[in-house]
């Protein structure tokens, strides 16, 4: 092989490091001596980790042709996936607020579009995805339940490449190559939605000859763009841009004309423009010291913000005279984020100390409302106004191997200032595993983690109502402890196993009351918040069988979640997602080299409702429905199939081109997404449940050039 | 590819067919329950106290009669044995004849063939510190304006409640000075709209109110909540028709003279008590499971309702102002 290489370099679940290497076949060899190779135990090594790739990711269904890295997260063991096609992400009995999703290191406050429908991660870049439920190395903090670290691709050093992709409902255009090659590259990834252009033009033949015109849409949007300097072979600088926006708009105006003492020409009507989305910038620097220390840094800045704007206007014709009401309001709110992280790797003959320091800042503007009434402005701050914290970390953790013996033992130290109050929060982590033979590994892992955001939702879907706050003196941080244990075996070539359990407790868990208003009340925010404690326990297993052409898994959950408020109830209630069973079993098949053939299978449990338990008829008041407890009743088990096709071509230039098919949920199960329990014309209580998700096919097109 | 328009197509249909059905009550309730209702307050001679059978929902048909009640009140661990006052459609109101005073520790033990023992315990809260005053101004018809302002220190939330009553007095006098005057006394509710200077926040399309009307001991009583003491003086306007007094019959024999009197009681009440008279859920969201669980079971061990006691401020009963 001629010509130039990038040879990448990953020290497990911490940074990859690319070098450009001038090399040939016999070349590499001699290149390779110059640098450290060192080692990295499995994933499979690790109580809590899943590695996801680019082939995980886009070998999966792709919903509405759009695959997905939540969903297939969501397919693992020990996560509930909440909602049907909303991108929930509970991990052992998590809340779906307590995840940490990191892009390129950078934290995300909002991490889907169209109410969760989608993820915010564009998988034409993503170069791969750790994702850790328990086992947290040190160097993560911040949430308590998962993290979610994804890496994006550089761009090619050496020559000019991408991929175009078309969906159902989006298109996709990653470009990347070199800028100065092998110092300098680019890589570029958009998508956008275009339910905007199919809804546009039937309002517009909706509105042809009426004097009210509706237009209306929504749309999607993602761009990351990461340039990679490499100015010698011991460094690489990198930086990374990522916006993501929802746009929806609505208007119903109507052109109206009044002849009086004068003729006026004027409309009337609503107007409604929300738009809510992320942004993230960072600078990293990667530095090689010595064969023995590395060094990484990285400064960045992440936002989450909503604008919701509202205009009303209604005329009215009396006397000959017009005279006109107007009402607008814009409403913004954004939770802001600008930090610093640095981490130094030594490594020795039995010793791996990765050592850091993390300085974060966060500031949180809930709301900020400017009315205008007739011309004139009225701003107001709605309640409590701005917030601001800081949060300082250090952390160390050093990964001692001797022999089949492996323990990671780090602890990360927590300084949180804000409202006047300090917490202060040590966080212990320790992981060992042992192989016992070449084939079997037995591995544990403890770890305390810590909170310091909280996300005010009145509903349980992503809306750009909810909002990002802090914790204060009065809303303290939540915290949870968990231990793991599991053993990992490889049968024989084909079969792999690894089973294990978990138990979780979680201290100061929250729960929003500001339950009756879908804008969730800013000025007494910290009042609505209650507090209490959550368990979560169970066993996992995962089974897998590779071979060839066929490769095939079954992953299952045993589990147990469940909540203490006593401010709600007296005793231990079973969580919303408290899914008894879970069970995913994947199956893919490479019939063809230019055809394969994917199917999952998923089943849980149903998820809990609060359903009246009991009723009674009273004088003045009538019928009133009487509930024993949170969560007392389960709704229909949930299962679907999803299949998907690929088509792999050549074509005439060589670039590769491939169609997915997919459909999810293939024989049609009508899940419920929701029940509710009524009286019927007769009087008696009946449960309905509400399916809207039937079999949806789709298909993608990429071009890969 | 023709594969997708065919797919498509069978998608539209099967997706149109989509949509909600019937299904078995995922629940099994191990049988029935006591529902108690009760709100002692001070001011007050009597104490009435609801009691009927909360039935499981599968097999909820209309309402059941109780039989074997037995009912224990206390007060500071005295006990009095409440007697049955009314029942109507096996609903079951019970009155305890004892006043109750600030600080008073009042508790309730329920129960009837078949069903759980129930108990509750709650202590008379002190009374707001507040001033009432009535004004008479026209609107087209004349109303009464009762402001009730309170004067409780600011920095801590109370919940309030406000309820008028009124007396309609027919008091008839004799031409002939032998016959003894007669009064016809008739109680007389209302139902009243009320105004408050704290801005409802949360009253949006979820439909959570700030302030509300409930039925509390057989009276109308505007509940709401304050803004956490933000607003130091709070002042609560209520509205209500006036009926002016004057002589309503007037013959050779006697004359009937037409009077009406009127008292205003403020209710300081518990959070717990507030929060079951004014759930802040929407109760359809609360079913489809999109919201959080806050359902307001009350505070009656072993069954369902709510013994919350309130802390009175009466103004006592006014006339009309010409009077």
């Amino acid at each position: 092989m001629k010509g130039f290489l990038t040879l990448c370099i990953s020290i497990i679940a911490f940074c990859i490091i690319g070098f450009p290497v001038a090399a040939n076949d016999t070349e590499i060899a001699d290149t390779l001596e110059s640098v450290i190779i060192s080692a990295a135990k499995s994933p499979v090594a690790y109580t809590g980790l899943k590695r996801l790739d680019r082939k995980d990711l886009i070998a999966g269904t792709a919903v509405l042709g759009t695959p997905d890295i939540i969903k297939v997260l969501q397919n693992l063991p020990g996560v509930a996936s909440g909602m049907e096609l909303m991108s929930g992400l509970y991990v052992h009995g998590g809340d779906g607020s307590d995840n940490l999703f990191l892009l390129d290191g950078v934290p995300l406050f909002q991490v889907s579009h169209l109410a969760g429908l989608f993820s915010s991660f564009n998988t034409d870049i993503i170069r791969s995805a750790d994702f850790y439920k328990s086992g947290f190395p040190a160097r993560y903090g911040g949430k308590l339940s998962s993290v979610v670290d994804v890496t994006t691709m550089d761009g090619s050093m050496e020559k000019f490449g991408g991929s175009f992709s078309i969906g159902l409902i989006d298109g996709r255009i990653n470009l990347n190559g070199p800028i100065v090659k092998n110092k300098l590259s680019y890589n570029v990834a958009v998508r956008r939605s275009w339910l905007d252009a199919i809804t546009a033009p039937i309002l517009a033949v909706n509105n042809s000859g009426s004097s009210t015109k509706t237009k209306g849409g929504y749309a999607l949007f993602d761009s990351d763009v990461n340039l990679t300097y490499v100015p010698s072979q011991a460094d690489k600088i990198n930086f990374r841009f990522y916006a993501g926006t929802d746009h929806f708009n609505y208007s119903k105006v109507t052109q109206e004309k009044y002849y009086g003492k004068e003729m006026y020409n004027t409309e009337s009507g609503v107007k409604t423009n929300i738009k809510w989305g992320n942004l993230a910038a960072s600078s990293s620097w990667n530095h090689i010291f010595s064969q023995r220390l590395t060094f990484f840094a990285i400064l960045y800045y992440s936002k989450g913000y909503s604008d919701i704007s509202d205009w009303q206007k209604s005329n009215n014709f009396s006397d000959e005279i017009l005279t006109s009401d107007t009402f607008a309001e814009t409403s913004e709110s954004s939770a802001n984020a600008a930090g610093l992280k640095s981490t130094l790797v030594m490594s020795f003959r039995h010793h791996n100390i990765s050592a850091g320091i993390e300085y974060k800042t966060s500031w949180y503007n809930p709301s900020h409302t400017t009315e205008n009434t007739k011309g004139e402005d009225v701003i107001t701050d709605s309640g409590s106004g701005k917030y601001l914290s800081h949060e300082a970390s250090a952390f160390v953790e050093d990964e001692m191997t001797y022999g089949p013996f492996c323990l990671t033992a780090g602890i990360r130290l927590d300084g949180y200032f804000t409202d006047g109050t300090a917490y202060f929060r040590p966080q212990p982590r320790v992981a060992a595993s042992y192989n016992i033979t070449d084939n079997i590994i037995a591995k544990a892992s403890y770890e305390a983690m810590s909170q310091y955001s909280h996300l005010l939702s009145s509903i349980y879907l992503d809306l750009p109502t909810n909002i990002w706050m802090p914790s204060t003196s009065i809303v303290k941080p939540s915290g949870s402890h968990q231990a793991a244990a599991g053993i990992y075996a490889r049968i024989s070539k084909n079969w792999h196993v690894d089973a294990g359990g978990y138990y979780r407790s979680i201290r100061n868990c929250l729960i929003y009351s500001g339950s009756g208003s879908l804008f969730p009340p800013i000025d007494k925010w910290e009042e609505e918040f209650i507090s209490g404690k959550g368990r979560s326990y169970g066993a996992e297993l995962e089974v897998k069988y590779l071979s060839g052409k066929f490769l095939g898994s079954a992953a299952y959950t045993l589990s147990w979640s469940e909540r203490r408020f006593d401010e709600l109830h007296s005793s231990w209630f079973r969580d919303r997602f408290d899914n008894r069973h879970k069970l995913t079993l994947t199956a893919s098949y490479r019939i063809t080299e230019n055809i394969d053939i994917n199917a999952t299978w998923n089943f849980h449990s149903g998820n809990r409702v609060t359903v009246p338990e009991h009723v009674v008829n009273l004088p003045g008041t009538g019928t009133k429905f009487l509930f024993s407890e949170p969560y007392n009743a389960k709704m229909p088990d949930y299962h679907r199939l999803d299949l998907s096709c690929n088509f792999h071509k050549k074509t005439k230039r060589g670039n590769e081109s491939i169609w997915n098919i997919s459909i999810y949920n293939a024989y049609c199960r009508m899940n419920p997404i929701f029940m509710r329990t009524t009286m019927n014309i007769e009087d008696k209580p009946v449960a309905t449940v509400y399916s809207i998700v039937p079999i949806i096919p789709s298909f993608s097109y990429t071009l890969k050039f | 590819m023709r594969i997708i328009p065919a797919i498509l197509s069978s998608v539209l249909i099967i997706a149109a067919s989509a949509c909600e059905r019937e299904t078995v009550l995922p629940i099994k309730p191990d049988g029935g329950r006591l529902y108690l209702e009760c709100f002692p307050s001070n001011g007050h001679d009597a104490t009435y106290i609801r009691l009927a059978a909360a039935l499981p929902i599968t097999e909820a048909e209309g309402t059941k009669a109780l039989s074997g009640i037995m009912m224990d009140f206390k007060v500071n661990d005295e006990s009095f044995a409440p007697e049955l006052y009314s029942e109507d459609n096996h609903v079951y109101t019970f009155i305890a004849d004892v006043p109750l005073k600030t600080g008073d520790i009042v508790s309730v033990n329920a129960m009837a063939d078949g069903y759980p023992q129930i108990m509750a315990t709650s202590s008379v809260p002190h009374e707001a510190d507040m001033e009432m005053s009535r004004e008479i101004y026209n609107y087209g018809t004349l109303r009464h304006r009762f402001k009730v302002k309170r004067n409780d220190g600011s920095g801590q939330k109370h919940y309030y409640g406000v309820a008028i009553r009124g007396v309609l007095r027919m008091e008839k006098t004799y031409t002939d000075p032998d016959m003894k005057p007669e009064v016809e006394v008739s109680c007389l509710q209302y139902d009243y709209r009320t105004e408050s200077p704290l801005k409802s926040e949360d009253e949006d399309v979820l439909g959570y109110k700030t302030i509300t009307q409930c039925h509390v001991n057989g009276t109308n009583i505007v509940i709401f909540e304050d803004d956490g003491g933000k607003t130091p003086d709070l002042e609560i306007v209520v509205d209500i028709p006036y009926q002016q007094d004057k002589y309503w019959v007037v013959v050779e024999d006697y004359k009937i003279f037409r009077r009406t009197l009127y008292n205003v009681e403020m209710f300081r009440i518990p959070e717990a008590a507030y929060e079951y008279l004014n759930p802040r859920i929407n109760e359809s969201l609360l079913a489809a499971g999109l919201i959080p669980p806050f359902i307001s079971n009350g505070n009656i061990s072993g069954g369902y309702g709510i013994f919350s006691c309130m802390g009175c401020t009466s103004s006592g009963w006014i006339g009309s102002p010409a009077q």
